[in-house]
């Protein structure tokens, strides 16, 4: 594999409804993160972002979002509708083409447009459980009456915002930053859509990126988690097989769920722990669909 | 400050089914439960057509009784409009009797959550009047309060009508506010790109170019030429003139991109290069709404040099 690392990371306020539309909140984080390395957009080899029209309720937001980014003359560009930590896959991907040195990956999600719980609930099959009024607390819920607790369950609180990250490959990637956070292995598995058919007393697809990384070969000293109810922790700590000594969650932007960028944000204080110095392996982890069904695992160290 | 207006977006759908969905829904309507068998003699319900793991596909049907006991359960104590129930209620995961999966649904107790726990005993209250819906079975009870459907004819259905509804309070941000509010002063402002010198109407939050900040406001003409148009002669909802109407791309005198607005009049006089002019609401509003529509000034047309580069 092609050595990839994270060479520059920022993000917008995180302190709950934004005053900004979605192309301005683009355009603060894609600009910022380009200066701290020194880079025009038309330095980036790929542009990839993620974000979920279902958020401002408008069909092609993201295609407006671009005009933040600086589009013209005409850049190789593409979108996830997941969390940015998956269009930092795609970017990762991307870069072990070759062709390229750079990528620019974003997202950006302001869920204080509608009404979460309720946008949540039409992820779910469209056939028996979105009609049921079937909502992401009810789906944790029943995920922590599956584990044994009871009561009602806790979110974590959210923001509106955007993060952006920029990748590079090799040498570049040494050039742009004297420390990069050096990509040690990233995976990404989900778990079966359909409710009805699930354990929800395990995170099976967490367990089998774990399990993908070999994860227990690395000595983690720091672990950004990704996850929108405080009982999902032991869950996800659990599936990951992590050590309870290591500290979980250290960047200030993990205290919330910026949903949709949540995940892309995890990426970017593990990174930027390495990246400053404070820590030599670091792990980031990313969550998406009901009940956690999707799980991206990102290994962050100060060598290749 | 940031401008806001309430927002609704509805889609009614309609889902095909397929034969396993489509003899699913039909029970319903018919008052049973049907699940579906995997050559493993697995059961699932509600059917997929495909084993979840051996991907094998599935179509044998087998009716179930409908009653199970609780695997899960979280108790809505403050009910919210979207949910199916206007008293404190249960989602629950049901272990239907005779299956292999859990049948996720809404558990009634008459508001107890004494009542609504791991391990009880429970059968479907169906709805008298059913349609085909997972809505049919208006909740699990537990089974002293079970009575018999109204029998009804079983048919395998083809398709399903499923809308979906979402309420959001949409902002405009910091560039589109203040122009929405020039709008209300019958003013349009556009703002000039530092990079390449264009000016954008209605103004975004950065250069649609080069994507830096555009700072620097500009007074727009309301006067400009259609460059393009479209003639919309089908009605659907909102729609603020008749048809037939033109919709067109009108490049306001001072302005570097086309503004998209409507053209009133016949649509048989609209034309490329015709010159055209805001009529104004008599009421002011901070909105696009603020312009009726655009009419013909009379002048003559603008040559095809004039907008050949802002198509």
């Amino acid at each position: 594999m092609r050595p990839v690392a994270v060479v520059a990371f920022t993000h917008s306020e995180l302190d709950g409804q934004s005053v900004w539309d979605d192309v301005e909140l683009t355009q603060k984080v894609c600009s910022a993160v380009r200066k701290q390395v020194g880079l025009t957009q038309n330095d980036i080899g790929f542009t990839v972002s993620g974000s979920s029209d279902f958020l401002s309720g408008r069909p092609f937001s993201f295609v407006s979002a671009l005009d933040g980014v600086g589009a013209f003359p005409p850049i190789q560009e593409s979108h996830v509708e997941m969390d940015g930590a998956f269009a930092l896959y795609e970017a990762w991907v991307r870069l072990q083409h070759g062709d390229i040195d750079t990528a620019l990956v974003y997202a950006f999600g302001q869920a204080s447009l509608g009404d979460l719980n309720r946008v949540l609930g039409l992820q779910m099959d469209p056939y028996w459980a979105a009609p049921l009024g079937l909502d992401e607390e009810a789906v944790a819920g029943l995920q922590a009456a599956a584990q044994g607790l009871s009561g009602a369950v806790q979110r974590v609180p959210l923001s509106d915002g955007a993060a952006a990250i920029i990748l590079a490959a090799g040498d570049r990637a040494l050039e742009l930053n004297e420390q990069p956070a050096w990509i040690r292995g990233i995976e990404h598995r989900m778990d079966c859509g359909e409710l009805s058919q699930r354990d929800l007393t395990q995170l099976n697809s967490a367990h089998a990126c774990a399990k993908a990384l070999d994860l227990s070969q690395y000595r983690i000293e720091q672990a950004e988690l990704h996850f929108n109810f405080e009982q999902q922790r032991d869950l996800l700590q659990e599936s990951l097989q992590l050590s309870g000594d290591i500290p979980i969650n250290v960047g200030a932007s993990s205290q919330v769920d910026t949903y949709m960028v949540s995940g892309l944000l995890r990426i970017g204080e593990a990174a930027q722990a390495v990246m400053n110095g404070s820590a030599s392996t670091t792990l980031a982890h990313a969550s998406a669909g009901p009940a956690m069904q999707q799980n991206l695992l990102c290994v962050l160290g100060a060598k290749p | 400050m940031t401008l806001t207006a309430p927002y609704r977006l509805e889609y009614p759908y309609k889902r095909g089914l397929g034969p396993v969905l489509g003899a699913f829904f039909g029970a319903l309507r018919a008052g049973q439960l049907l699940g579906v068998r995997s050559a493993d003699g697995s059961v699932f319900c509600p059917p997929t057509e495909f084993h979840p793991t051996t991907a094998e596909a599935m179509t044998q049907m087998v009716p179930l009784t409908g009653e199970g006991v609780v695997e899960s359960v979280y108790w809505i104590a403050r009910p919210q409009p979207h949910h199916p129930l206007d008293i404190p209620f249960a989602f629950v995961r049901v272990h239907l009797d005779g299956s292999d999966s859990f049948f996720v649904h809404v558990l009634d107790t008459r508001g107890d959550s004494s009542l609504a726990v791991r391990g009880l005993r429970v059968a479907p209250r169906w709805r008298a009047e059913r349609q085909g819906a997972i809505t049919d079975i208006e909740a699990f009870v537990p089974l002293d309060q079970v009575t018999d459907p109204v029998a009804a004819p079983m048919k395998t259905m083809e398709r399903a009508v499923i809308p979906v509804e979402l309420d959001y309070v949409i902002r405009a941000g910091a560039t589109q506010s203040t122009f929405l509010k020039q709008l209300e002063q019958r003013r349009l402002v556009g703002r000039r790109s530092p990079v390449n010198g264009q000016v954008l109407i209605p103004p975004r939050g950065a250069c649609t170019e080069s994507g830096e900040p555009c700072v620097e406001e500009v007074d727009v003409s309301s006067s400009g030429v259609v460059t393009t148009f479209s003639v919309i002669r089908i009605e659907f909802p909102g729609q603020r003139l008749k048809p037939p109407y033109v919709c067109a791309a009108i490049l306001l005198d001072g302005a570097d991109v086309p503004l998209i607005h409507l053209v009133g009049g016949d649509p048989n006089d609209v034309r490329m290069g015709m010159r055209v002019r805001a009529v104004w609401t008599e009421e002011p509003q901070a909105s696009m709404e603020a312009i009726q529509f655009f009419e013909p000034t009379g002048e003559p047309d603008a040559p095809f040099d004039h907008y050949k580069e802002h198509l």
